[in-house]
């Protein structure tokens, strides 16, 4: 390879972006699932998994909490919003159950309300439980995942 | 330089061989009908979708030809049903191109097992014990396909992660209504009428759902037809409850059940989707519900 001739130099780029764009597009969109949950829990699996939370009543504040305090879903409140769905990743415990907090909180002065908490952890049977509160909630939930 | 520019070819023209994400969206394809439906609810403008399985087609008997394979090539994702529906699926993965993958829907929604005794069947891999494949016939099963689709799609196409959580959401809100009026239309059926005798056993998940109980009563194909005493069996279910109707299906061979009409008197029902496999308006997931529970509800109440 004495010297490049400008045509050949040229093609030689053209091709070099043919191989670099499509190897951007196909790992540039795919983020690994470790750095999306920031989560470090070596002796027990995780399970992904959906949630669905409806409130009979906008809350002011609500989130999902595992045994280790992190937050495993936390709700942006908007003006009358009663419902949301969301993908999770649940900490399954040595018992085949993930255990989950909630936290909720109503504007004072509402009545008795109820909160209706939809698990779908990946492979295992829907969990739908009912939990009724006034001003505030915070219960433990446990979500049978192996059985 | 002549090797250099040799190599640079070679590894140009794979990778413009390899299915990428691009600005026309990404090619899905499909296995089966309702999950095109899907797939287009869920992907809407950023996909690209491609069914091999045409509507009224046997999902149990399908298996893709050299030229089906060859239409899939430049899909980035292949929808299979899962729960071993696609008997064929080791053999299509064995053909993948780089960067293509399978996403089985159905694999993370919870499985029934077939039951009832070695006629229960619905094709021969279908036998007594395995898992059953039908589980589009539930509305809460769609919901959730629709939100593992929608995962699927954001893992992938990442840019798009958002559009395809948010249009998951709105589908499921709709099916949302869909249960409502399901469960509104089969309350008109009295809870000692809620049997549904159906030629194969398909109807599992629907029956789990809304609670009624199933009765197949034969299997797709002469191999699979039910023994005599299986048939005396269910003739004595019919007479017992007093069932009020049986159901053809689309894709059955109606003989038995014309067989069973003559003996117990009952009358048959419009011919119910199983395989989600309609036609017309019924070729959607919400059309082939609106069809099954209106047949049932006008032959049982």
């Amino acid at each position: 390879m004495k010297s490049l001739p400008i045509l050949e130099a040229i093609f030689v780029l053209c091709l070099f972006g043919a191989v670099a764009y499509p190897l951007h597009v196909l790992t540039g969109s795919a983020p690994a699932q470790a750095e999306e949950s920031g989560v470090d829990v070596p002796d027990r699996a995780l399970v992904e998994g959906f949630v669905t939370l409806r409130f009979a009543h906008p809350p002011q504040s609500v989130r999902l909490l595992d045994n280790d305090e992190r937050v495993v879903f936390e709700a942006e409140i908007t003006e009358g919003e009663t419902r949301w769905d969301d993908a999770v990743q649940l900490v399954v415990e040595k018992s085949g159950a993930s255990d989950v907090r909630i936290e909720a909180q109503w504007d004072a002065g509402f009545p008795e309300t109820a909160v209706e908490v939809r698990m779908e952890p990946d492979g295992a049977e829907t969990f739908v439980k009912t939990l009724w509160a006034t001003g505030a909630l915070d219960a433990w939930l446990s979500i049978p995942i192996h059985e | 330089m002549r090797k250099l520019f040799i190599l640079v070819c070679f590894l140009s023209a794979a990778l413009l061989a390899t299915p990428v994400v691009n600005a026309a969206g990404m090619k899905v394809a499909t296995l089966h009908p309702l999950l095109t439906d899907l797939a287009q609810r869920v992907g809407g403008e950023h996909v690209e979708v491609v069914s091999l399985l045409r509507a009224g087609a046997d999902p149990h008997e399908f298996d893709p030809s050299p030229g089906d394979l060859a239409r899939i090539r430049d899909a980035r994702l292949i929808l299979a049903s899962g729960k071993e529906l696609e008997t064929y699926l080791p053999r299509l993965k064995s053909n993948l191109q780089g960067g293509q993958e399978i996403f089985e829907v159905g694999r993370n929604i919870p499985s029934l097992r077939i039951e009832h005794g070695p006629l229960y069947v619905c094709c021969p891999v279908h036998a007594h014990g395995s898992l059953d494949p039908h589980w589009w016939h539930s509305v809460s099963n769609m919901q959730r396909a629709a939100r593992l689709l929608a995962r699927e799609l954001g893992r992938i196409d990442g840019a798009n992660k958002d559009a395809y959580t948010a249009k998951a959401q709105a589908y499921s809100r709709q099916l949302d209504g869909l249960r409502d009026w399901a469960r509104s239309e089969l309350a008109q059926v009295a809870r000692k009428d809620r049997i549904l005798v159906t030629a194969h056993a398909a109807f599992g998940y629907f029956c789990d759902e809304f609670g009624f109980r199933s009765a197949p009563v034969q299997g797709l194909n002469a191999e699979s037809n039910p023994s005599p005493a299986y048939l005396a069996e269910t003739i004595g279910v019919i007479r017992d409850n007093n069932v009020k109707a049986i159901f053809p299906e689309q894709s059955a061979n109606p003989r038995v059940l014309e067989s069973m009409v003559r003996e117990t008197g009952v009358k048959t029902g419009k011919p119910l989707i199983a395989d989600g496999t309609g036609t017309g308006s019924a070729g959607t997931f919400e059309g082939m519900i609106r069809h099954n529970v209106s047949a049932i509800v006008e032959a049982l109440k």
